[in-house]
């Protein structure tokens, strides 16, 4: 099992991705 | 997967499509060339590390990302069915005024070739059985087939055609209606602006794409080269041909795909699938009619029942709380198909995009989700209940040949029907044609995508693509056996996840834009 801190790691990236893609969505472009 | 055509018509008769780059001084085609390329020749010095070390990764990747997998694809499918209900659905893929190209009839034919490569015809039988084989130590063998059945529509059915429907919507509404050229990054610089940080991504995306194919059709070649080879063994009652055939059958391939990389054979090359499409549809009505008729399509009903009730919820199934043996499984199969179909979404994107101009969001996402999806059914529920007919009739030899050689399934299957010389030759006749179409089709793409979008990559560097993707797929083919196969395929496509998610975010963004302007 992938447990310790890749696994937290890989996660953070995710949890990361799906913040990123919301803040894209709604942040205003020109 | 296949008759991605040639010809010089579509997504960027209205792009500024780039500058002809002389041949070879794209720096994204060297770079992607260098990583394909030293994937192919790692995998060709040292086969066992290769299937290995990407067993490993993939292994870590699915432990601590499945459950954004399942997510991700389950999110694809509810945004898809949004899009065809919402007051996007009207929207047109080009401009107003424009009308479809080709008619309804045609465009879904089309569709269905293009989802029915050579794995339907490697996995009809098989993959309901070899579920069936581990289903049935949970459950009684009635139940355990029927659930089987679910599963293996469940991974060829809407989540699969989700993941192609967004991807080619998103090519072909930048395509069509803002006239970007038809690249995998370019919607994201139409969308944000081109400055430093999206003309990166975008490159980036463009990479991961090309990587992603080229492993994907790489896989798809071992795979139809071994269904071919375990034909000419069921055949010519051959056993223990090993590699010698199967390098034979390779080299005959790759002879025959050569040429239309090099002639533009695009009309040719459409007739090559609609003829491999015609002898599986002609497979599908023999075994349903040849078989056993009543049952099969009691089969077929259940199953559409079992699918349209269950769909939704088993895409959020990540079996976290099961034991090992079912966690295995759900990597080893459902994770592996939803990034295997991952793979081939820039490849099969770009290729319905393309017989799309003018048709409305709503009739593009419904169409392509539903009409393949219900042409999966009809396949695994004729394939596949055709072998549980001969197992639960108390046969149990099929059973040894699900666990021992996959490719061989269909042969062995078809050898207790009517006339199987004829109908295994067609089998084989139909794998090779897909193939050789899957090839030449993702040659032309790979070409495409590495030249900054040019509409008409140059014959040497579709060559070029055929050569890499030839070596990609005997590295494979080497490597020996389906899992290690499957493991080198999820590894290559597993990063463009976040890209397709990337690109439906500048989709839904663009579309709310055009609405409020």
């Amino acid at each position: 099992m992938n447990d310790g801190l890749l696994d937290t790691v890989m996660n953070i990236e995710v949890f990361l991705f799906i913040g990123l893609l919301i803040w894209l969505y709604f942040k205003p472009v020109n | 997967m296949n008759n991605q055509d040639s010809s010089n018509s579509s997504p960027g008769d209205h792009a500024a499509v780039s500058s002809q780059k002389s041949a070879f001084t794209s720096p994204l085609l060297i770079t992607a060339l260098i990583i394909t390329g030293a994937i192919a020749i790692w995998g060709l010095v040292d086969t066992g590390g290769l299937a290995a070390k990407a067993a490993q990764l993939v292994h870590v990747q699915f432990i601590s990302r499945g459950w954004f997998i399942m997510l991700a694809v389950s999110f694809m499918l509810i945004v898809s069915i949004w899009l065809a209900l919402s007051r996007y659905g009207g929207i047109k893929l080009g401009k107003d005024d424009d009308e479809p190209e080709f008619s309804t009839i045609s465009w879904l034919t089309m569709l269905f070739a293009a989802g029915m490569g050579v794995g339907l015809l490697f996995w009809g039988t098989a993959e309901p059985l070899t579920h069936f084989d581990l289903i049935r130590e949970y459950a009684v063998p009635g139940q355990a087939a029927n659930s089987a059945l679910f599963v293996t529509n469940f991974h060829w059915g809407l989540h699969a055609w989700a993941i192609y429907a967004l991807t080619g919507l998103v090519i072909a509404y930048f395509g069509f209606r803002r006239g970007c050229p038809s690249l995998i990054g370019s919607p994201i610089i139409d969308t944000f602006g081109s400055n430093r940080v999206t003309d990166l991504v975008g490159w980036l995306s463009n990479l991961l794409a090309i990587v992603a194919i080229a492993i994907g059709v790489g896989g798809s070649i071992a795979m139809g080269v071994f269904q071919v080879k375990d034909g000419i063994d069921t055949l010519f009652n051959l056993s223990g041909t090993g590699l010698g055939l199967t390098t034979v059958v390779f080299f005959v391939l790759c002879a025959a795909y050569f040429p239309p990389l090099v002639v533009d054979l695009s009309t040719g090359m459409a007739k090559l699938s609609n003829t491999a499409m015609a002898v599986a549809g002609a497979l599908l009505i023999f075994i349903l009619l040849a078989g056993p008729t009543h049952y099969l399509m009691g089969g077929i009903t259940s199953a559409i029942g079992e699918y349209f009730a269950k769909v939704l919820p088993h895409g959020f199934r990540t079996f976290t709380f099961m034991d090992e043996h079912i966690g295995n499984w759900f990597q080893s199969w459902t994770l592996t198909y939803m990034v295997w179909w991952i793979a081939w979404a820039p490849f099969v994107g770009v290729f319905i995009a393309r017989i799309s101009k003018g048709r409305t969001i709503r009739e593009f996402i419904l169409g392509v989700i539903l009409g393949p999806t219900v042409f999966s059914m009809l396949w695994f529920g004729i394939f596949g209940g055709a072998g549980f007919h001969a197992v639960l009739q108390g046969g149990s030899e099929i059973m040894e040949v699900v666990r021992n050689n996959v490719s061989a399934v269909t042969f062995f299957m078809l050898e207790n029907y009517p006339l199987p010389m004829i109908t295994i030759s067609l089998v084989i006749v139909a794998a090779f044609l897909f193939i050789v179409t899957s090839v030449v089709s993702a040659a032309f793409v790979l070409g495409m995508f590495s030249t900054e979008g040019d509409l008409n990559p140059s014959a040497k560097i579709k060559l070029v693509w055929g050569v890499i993707l030839g070596a990609l797929g005997f590295v494979m083919i080497l490597s020996g056996n389906m899992s290690a196969i499957k493991s080198i395929i999820a590894l290559g496509s597993l990063p463009f996840v976040f890209v397709v998610l990337l690109l439906v975010v500048c989709l839904l963004k663009t579309l709310k834009k055009e609405f409020e302007d």
